[in-house]
C-alpha cells in the first residue's frame, strides 16, 4: 500500500481541526445564494452574521409544545424534528444590525416549500419569498402581487387569523389564495410563515408578541 | 524541511489571525454513513466506474463571525471507505472530498483555498457526494475536487466563478507540472431555470482510484480544454438537468452529454424516481470510443436523515458490440 507522505500531513492535520467538535444535527433551511439575497433584501446591507439554531438547544420538548400551542397546529416529528437547525442570518450595515433573513421547511402539495421572510428588528416583515415550491401554479404564488401582501404583516397578525378568524382585525384573512386549484399550498403557506414568525420571537425577539397572544386567548 | 517549517510558521500566524477576530463560530457536524452492494454482470468494469463503495463519513460546516459579519466559513468532508474486491489489507482510504477555507471579502466576494470542485459543469452545482447517480465530472475532467484557490463574484445578475488548481484530484502529488483552470458563469433566468456556461483548462493528472490515502496510481497526465453549458428547470413535481461538454485531451477531441429527470409523486413526497440518459466519447471522430449509458433509479427517505437508494444502469458501446449492466442498493444515513 503506497502512502503518500504528504497526504497523511494534510490527513493529520484536517483529523485535528474535526476533533472536539460535539455532533449535530440535520439539513435545515439555509438560503442557496445568502449574499445576493442579503443585498437584494437589505440593499443598504454591507454584511451579515449567519446563527444555526436548533430547538434542542432552545427548550426542547418545551419549546415544541409551545410553537405547536401558538401554531394551533403539531410539528411534523419528522420533517419538524428539534434537530433541525434553522439559519438565522442578522444583517448588518456596518457593525450595526439592520435586519433579519430566515427561512423554514414546509410540507407543500408537491413537495417541500421553503419560505424565507426578512423582518426589520421588531419582527415586521420586509420581504417574503420563497426559496422553494414545487407547484404546478409556482409563478402565481412567486408573484410579486401576491408575497408583496405580507410586507407589513407581525406575529400579532397571525395571532389573530387563528384565534379570532374572520374578525375586523383579521387582516390575513383578507389575502386570497393566488391558486383555486391548490389552495392547500396557500394555507401551507400561512402556516409556514406563521411558525416561522413564532420561532424568530422565542429565539430572537424574546417573546415580545406572548402579551398580544395572551391577551387574544384572554378575550376568546 | 526547511520549506516546511516556513510554511507551518504562516498557517499558524494565518490561523492565530482568525482566532483572535472571531466573536462568534457557528457549527454544524454531520455523520454519514453508507452501505453499499453492486452486482455487475460483466465484473468489476461498470460497478469499479460507479465507484460504490462502503463508508463512513462526516462533514463540518463552521461559520466565522468579527463584529463586521462572516469573514470565514470552513468546509471539511472526509470518509473512510472500505473496498470489499481488495485484499483487506490494501481495503481501507480515505477520502478527503471538501477541505476548504472561504474568506469574505465583502458581501458577494469569497475566496476560497483548500480542495474543492472546480467550476465546471452541472457537478459544480448539484451535491452528487451521496448519490448513486452522478454527472459527467468524473468521465469528462477525471476527478470531482482539486486542490487549489477559487473566487466567487457577482457580476450584474450573473454569477461568476473562478479557481487555479493543481490538476491532481483527491491526492497531492507535487512536481508534475500539472495545473488546472477553471471558469463558470451562472445566471438564474426565473425561479425554475438556472443555466450555466463553463470552461477549463490544464495539465491534469489521470489516476485509478477516489482515494486521497494512498495515493491513487497515477496512469498518466493529460492536457485538458473543456467547453460547456449546463441547466437546470423544476416543475411542479419534474425537475429536469442538461449539460454538454466538448474539448480536447491532448490533440484528440472528446465530449458527452447528459440528459436526467427526476420526478417526486405528490402523494408520496419521500419517493423520488430518476432517469438519466449521457453519452460519452474519448474521440468524437472515432466511433469505437463513444459508449452510451442509460440510468433509472429511486431513492426512498423513511425518515429524516436516511435513505435507501437502488439503481439500474446499463452501458453500451455500439460500434464495439460491448454491453455492460449494474445494479447497485444503498443505505445512506447523512445527519445526527
Amino acid at each position: 500500500m503506497r502512502i503518500n507522505r504528504l497526504n497523511v500531513w494534510i490527513l493529520t492535520a484536517i483529523m485535528t481541526a474535526l476533533y472536539g467538535y460535539s455532533l449535530y444535527a440535520a439539513t435545515g433551511c439555509t438560503l442557496n445564494d445568502p449574499d445576493r439575497d442579503v443585498k437584494r433584501l437589505f440593499p443598504q446591507s454591507t454584511g451579515y452574521r449567519t446563527e444555526f439554531i436548533m430547538i434542542k438547544e432552545r427548550g426542547g420538548e418545551t419549546t415544541v409544545r409551545e410553537i405547536e400551542q401558538k401554531l394551533d397546529d403539531k410539528l411534523d416529528p419528522t420533517y419538524e424534528s428539534m434537530e433541525v437547525p434553522y439559519a438565522y442570518y442578522t444583517v448588518l450595515k456596518g457593525t450595526k444590525p439592520i435586519g433579519r433573513i430566515h427561512g423554514i421547511n414546509q410540507k407543500g402539495i408537491f413537495g417541500g416549500m421553503q419560505l424565507i421572510l426578512a423582518t426589520d428588528l421588531d419582527g415586521t416583515i420586509t420581504g417574503f419569498f420563497y426559496q422553494k415550491l414545487s407547484s404546478p401554479d409556482a409563478k402565481k404564488f412567486r408573484d410579486k402581487t401576491f408575497t408583496r401582501k405580507f410586507v407589513g404583516l407581525t406575529l400579532a397578525d397571525f395571532y389573530v387569523h387563528t384565534i379570532e378568524p374572520g374578525s375586523k382585525d383579521d387582516v390575513i384573512s383578507g389575502i386570497p389564495s393566488p391558486s383555486e386549484t391548490y389552495s392547500d399550498d396557500f394555507d401551507s403557506t400561512i402556516r409556514g410563515i406563521m411558525k416561522n414568525l413564532i420561532q424568530l420571537d422565542i429565539f430572537h425577539l424574546d417573546r415580545s408578541f406572548d402579551t398580544i397572544y395572551k391577551q387574544l386567548k384572554g378575550g376568546k | 524541511m526547511q520549506r516546511l517549517t516556513v510554511f507551518g510558521a504562516a498557517v499558524s500566524v494565518l490561523i492565530v489571525g482568525i482566532h483572535q477576530q472571531i466573536i462568534a463560530a457557528e457549527t454544524l457536524l454531520y455523520k454519514e454513513f453508507n452501505l453499499t452492494s453492486t452486482y455487475d454482470v460483466k465484473q468489476p468494469a461498470l460497478g469499479d466506474a460507479l465507484h460504490i463503495v462502503p463508508s463512513v463519513g462526516m462533514e463540518l460546516f463552521q461559520k466565522l463571525s468579527n463584529e463586521y459579519g462572516d469573514f470565514l466559513t470552513r468546509n471539511i468532508q472526509a470518509r473512510f471507505t472500505y473496498d470489499i474486491n481488495e485484499p483487506p489489507a490494501d481495503a481501507w482510504r480515505i477520502e478527503i472530498h471538501n477541505a476548504w477555507l472561504e474568506f469574505t471579502l465583502g458581501l458577494g466576494k469569497k475566496l476560497r483555498i483548500g480542495h474543492f470542485k472546480p467550476f465546471v459543469g452541472l457537478e459544480s452545482v448539484e451535491d452528487t457526494h451521496g448519490t448513486l447517480v452522478q454527472t459527467l465530472a468524473k468521465q469528462s475532467i477525471g476527478f470531482k475536487h482539486d486542490w487549489g484557490v477559487g473566487y466567487r463574484g457577482l457580476f450584474g445578475p450573473f454569477d461568476y466563478h473562478v479557481a487555479a488548481g493543481l490538476g491532481n484530484g483527491m491526492s497531492i502529488h507535487p512536481y508534475r507540472g500539472t495545473y488546472l483552470v477553471s471558469g463558470r458563469l451562472s445566471y438564474q433566468i426565473n425561479s425554475t431555470i438556472q443555466c450555466g456556461l463553463s470552461g477549463m483548462y490544464g495539465n491534469v493528472i489521470q489516476s485509478m482510484g477516489m482515494a486521497t490515502v494512498p495515493a491513487p496510481k497515477i496512469i498518466a497526465t493529460v492536457m485538458k480544454s473543456r467547453g460547456g453549458y449546463d441547466v437546470r428547470f423544476n416543475n411542479g413535481a419534474w425537475t429536469v438537468k442538461n449539460e454538454s461538454v466538448i474539448g480536447k485531451n491532448d490533440e484528440t477531441w472528446v465530449g458527452g452529454m447528459l440528459v436526467q429527470g427526476e420526478y417526486v409523486p405528490p402523494d408520496y413526497q419521500n419517493i423520488k424516481a430518476i432517469v438519466q440518459s449521457s453519452i460519452w466519447s474519448d474521440d468524437i471522430y472515432n466511433r469505437n470510443k463513444s459508449s452510451m449509458a442509460l440510468t433509472a433509479g429511486i431513492d426512498y427517505t423513511p425518515m429524516q436523515y436516511v435513505t435507501f437508494r437502488t439503481l439500474w444502469t446499463s452501458r453500451y458501446q455500439p460500434f464495439d458490440e460491448y454491453k455492460d449492466m449494474a445494479v447497485a442498493m444503498q443505505l445512506y444515513y447523512f445527519g445526527l
